[in-house]
């Protein structure tokens, strides 16, 4: 069994020869941020430029040579961009949205300002004034076409693409989180054709890279974020009003245009929302935080059933950081046991490797992952 | 007290507009300020947070609810102010050097208003100096320091630390939050309360300072 078939196996419930793994095939969340990966180079001896995976996370792409050392079954087939283009500068635009990302002492970033975020009580008419993107500014799709080409002929990897965020999220960063919130309750009329607008944009865009890729892609993801660490951002009742009916026409549509798996990276506690997702045509769930609220490895297994895959689920909070490596041994020991049973598993970090872990962690978690992972 | 119930209802469904009108109502009609805030609007936000904690309502109306609570105590301020009403508290509340993140802090510090604390926002980023100056300047009871990131939790424990030199360890306490913080966490760094989320914080605040009266 290759990579790929592996992957596609388990993310069609049925059982593969060992869980497979995932690293930084998802940038956006599965990746490393771009000073740990460095760090990690340093530790492994070896010297070289690294990629930026996903600007506004400030993610690696992981070089192939290291997927390989670590018996990783995916890669990404989404352009990265050069870090001596970029460097890490203290501030950026993420032009298509025209949203600010500022620097952390980490060397991560955060969205510190978006288009939207100074207006008091935005109207239509400010939705219809700005200056959106076209789709070919969102993405270079030959970039897209030319490294689906050449990663399918080189690799045996389930390759994966990061398309542009959910439209809640992007909603989010160009009008600021506190905005957005209050806009749902007090600004009905902004928050549901700001909502529609992405979407147009978002189905536009990921329709591009589909017919760029054709069948060089077998995952198509995106993030967007619904869960707190101790409950969803809005109610099950609100989700179900307002927010999965445009993202169930958004994926049908893709759905129609790709065999390719779809997969939902959502942080937090979503649980409540597991049966909406399947409704919506998701595929896969990632990244499965065990300690948020009601995500308890077994309980979303349960939930999870045949319906939806998942992928994820070793923490990245206390274990990963702050754990000696005997005990991520024993954390992806668990979650094999209880996420794998019966296939539906890809096993990655639950969220993007930061530089509080220490290499051996990292690098432990990749060998218990082939120990434990044999069916 | 028909209008208390109207103005209880407007924080509790989360309307700025009618909690602003009808604080000013109750005034017009000759209610003292702190009638209002302890029979109408403290009551209102009381029974937002006890909702929160039963997820039945969820952070969007939380944020609101803290929005109308805002508007209205922001009627009452001066009159509260000029009769020299005690507040609950003196809080500093700041995001940790090296984090961006102020959603969840700005959430706490909405609701400890609400519950009448008097609140100094910091802002984001904020280190460790910085904190124990203002604290230092402005006498604080409290400070409620938030992170979003395990790698800038560190910066919790340094301000702490920061605290402690100054020696003001004693005089003022110390509660920590944020997705990847726990209990467990802020019984390491020696931090005085921990809240899961901004209802939480504020009964913990009060709590924290009731036994320092």
């Amino acid at each position: 069994m290759n990579s790929r078939e592996r992957v596609l196996a388990t993310l069609s419930h049925r059982v593969p020869d060992r869980v497979p793994i995932d690293f930084g095939s998802f940038p956006g969340a599965t990746s490393m941020n771009v000073r740990a990966y460095q760090n990690l180079l340093q530790y492994l001896g070896i010297k070289r430029e690294v990629r930026i995976g996903a600007l506004i996370m400030f993610t690696a792409e992981i070089d192939g040579d290291i997927l390989d050392r670590f018996h990783v079954d995916t890669k990404t087939v989404t352009p990265s961009r050069a870090l001596s283009d970029y460097n890490f500068p203290e501030e950026f635009m993420d032009r298509p949205w025209s949203v600010k990302w500022r620097r952390s002492t980490d060397y991560t970033y955060a969205p510190v300002e978006g288009p939207f975020q100074k207006i008091v009580h935005p109207t239509l008419d400010d939705l219809k004034s700005f200056k959106w993107p076209k789709p070919s500014e969102v993405e270079d799709f030959s970039q897209w076409r030319e490294k689906g080409k050449k990663l399918r002929r080189e690799s045996d990897k389930a390759l994966v693409a990061r398309v542009p965020p959910g439209i809640f999220t992007l909603a989010q960063f160009m009008r600021g989180l506190e905005g957005w919130m209050t806009d749902l309750i007090l600004n009905r009329q902004f928050s549901d054709a700001f909502h529609e607008k992405l979407a147009e944009i978002w189905t536009e865009t990921v329709g591009g890279v589909i017919e760029a890729l054709g069948d060089n892609v077998d995952i198509i993801m995106f993030g967007d974020d619904f869960g707190l660490q101790n409950q969803p951002i809005v109610s099950p009742q609100m989700f179900r009003e307002r927010m999965k009916p445009l993202m169930k026409r958004m994926i049908g549509k893709i759905k129609s245009q790709t065999k390719a798996k779809i997969a939902l990276h959502t942080c937090g506690s979503v649980f409540a929302y597991m049966d909406d997702f399947v409704d919506i045509g998701i595929d896969v769930l990632n990244p499965l935080q065990s300690n948020a609220k009601d995500m308890e490895a077994s309980k979303i297994k349960e939930k999870a059933g045949r319906n939806l895959a998942l992928w994820g689920g070793i923490d990245t909070h206390e274990v990963l950081p702050g754990g000696t490596p005997n005990d991520v041994r024993q954390e992806v020991k668990r979650k094999i046991s209880v996420l794998g049973k019966g296939g539906g598993y890809m096993l990655s970090a639950d969220h993007n490797i930061l530089t509080d872990v220490p290499p051996e962690n990292l690098i432990t978690m990749f060998e218990a992952a082939v120990e434990y992972g044999k069916y | 007290m028909a209008l208390f119930d109207e103005l209880r209802a407007s924080i509790v469904s989360g309307n700025p507009e009618a909690a602003g009108v009808l604080t000013r109502k109750a005034l017009q009609e000759g209610q003292k300020a702190e009638n209002i805030l302890h029979e109408a609007l403290i009551p209102g936000i009381h029974e937002v947070g006890e909702k929160f904690g039963r997820d039945e309502i969820y952070l969007p109306e939380l944020l609101v609810a803290g929005m109308a609570m805002k508007e209205a105590v922001a009627v009452l301020k001066p009159l509260l102010a000029d009769r020299n009403i005690k507040s609950a508290g003196k809080a500093l509340i700041a995001t940790v050097r090296g984090d961006l993140h102020d959603i969840g802090k700005n959430l706490v510090g909405m609701m400890l208003e609400g519950a009448g604390f008097e609140v100094i926002d910091l802002g984001i980023d904020i280190a460790a100096e910085k904190i124990v100056k203002a604290a230092r300047e402005n006498k604080a009871q409290l400070i409620c320091l938030s992170s979003l990131l395990t790698t800038t939790m560190p910066a919790m424990k340094e301000t702490i630390q920061e605290m402690k030199k100054a020696g003001l360890r004693q005089t003022v306490k110390i509660m920590v939050g944020g997705a990847p913080v726990t209990q467990r966490f802020a019984d390491e760094i020696g931090a005085d309360g921990y809240a899961s989320d901004a209802p939480s914080a504020v009964k913990k605040a009060q709590e924290i300072l009731s036994k320092m009266k």
